[in-house]
């Protein structure tokens, strides 16, 4: 870290406008605008952010006011204040942290891609030609018409976490399995 | 640090539809579906239990997968593989790294310490009878 020269907006400085970069920022001073970093960036205590985040991850001992969308995660330290939306596939809030506004977490990668594995292996057995052996009637029916949380993304692999969110919260529906 | 009080569970077998009220401590492992009423209560929401419910409670600590919205007047804790799909309106909101949480979150630190009630701050002094003339010094 210390070999390492890094951008830091030092206590005394405000910076309005727009801030887009590939490095990391720390940020002890004031920022109002947007930031755009595919980066991490780090507010610090004496740090305030009055503005719509986009960034690769975020930790948060200051203050951010606005929206942010994180490719990776969103933090906020003890003693942090955090108002607005956050949109993340990680988000941890630290007690003693403060938090106002909407949180959506996607789902995570690994389970996104263990998902897409599995509906990709579905597709695969769903798209296998039937043997011209034959094959018990029963057993078709069961492949394809249930379309489970796994088999619905059989076309686009790439499903939209939202969209997994949706079927996660569908398959809330009927929970009592014995009524 | 307060003596515990005696803890219910409700095991994974156990499912329930309706309101559930209770006060002291509750694990709930199972499923649920209704509303939970526990103002001066802690909840604790099991890594297998499915709870669609609106909770009211004091505490609340989660690891399982709940729909429905949370209010709680201490804090909300969100841990391991925990799902919550609601908002949650706590004084203390915690989520731990692998949480997944969609929803709106509220701190309550302005009500968590409602504004001392001053219209009636005498004990020794009876409010109803009218203050008598004063008496005048011997």
């Amino acid at each position: 870290m210390n070999d390492k020269l890094q951008t830091v907006v030092g206590k005394t400085i405000t910076v309005k406008g727009e801030i887009v970069g590939e490095e990391s920022l720390t940020i002890e001073g004031r920022v109002e605008g947007t930031i755009a970093l595919e980066n991490s960036i780090y507010v610090r205590e004496t740090g305030v952010v009055i503005a719509n985040v986009t960034v690769q991850s975020i930790i948060i001992a200051g203050s951010v006011t606005g929206n942010i969308t994180a490719s990776d995660k969103v933090e906020v330290l003890r003693g942090g204040i955090m108002v607005g939306d956050i949109k993340s596939p990680r988000v941890v809030i630290n007690d003693g942290a403060n938090l106002k506004g909407h949180v959506e977490m996607d789902m995570s990668q690994e389970k996104l891609l263990e998902r897409q594995k599995v509906a990709a292996e579905a597709a695969v057995q769903a798209a296998k030609p039937i043997p011209s052996t034959r094959i018990a009637e029963s057993v078709i029916p069961k492949i394809s018409p249930t379309p489970s949380i796994e088999t619905t993304p059989v076309e686009s692999p790439q499903v939209p976490p939202s969209e997994v969110i949706e079927s996660q919260r569908r398959a809330f529906g009927g929970i009592l399995s014995r009524r | 640090m307060l003596q515990k009080p005696s803890v219910t569970v409700l095991t994974a077998e156990t499912e329930f539809k309706g309101v559930l009220a209770f006060s002291g401590e509750l694990h709930l492992h199972g499923r649920l579906e209704g509303t939970i009423d526990a103002e001066s209560g802690l909840l604790v929401i099991g890594d297998a239990a499915i709870i669609k419910a609106d909770i009211h409670a004091q505490d609340v600590l989660i690891h399982g997968k709940v729909q429905g919205n949370v209010f709680a007047s201490g804090r909300v804790e969100l841990r391991g593989k925990a799902q919550v799909y609601g908002d949650v309106r706590s004084n203390r909101f915690i989520i731990e790294d692998g949480v997944v949480f969609v929803g709106r979150s509220e701190i309550l630190s302005e009500r968590a310490e409602p504004a001392p009630d001053f219209t009636q701050i005498f004990t020794r002094i009876n409010g109803t009878k009218e203050s008598k003339p004063s008496r005048s010094i011997p």
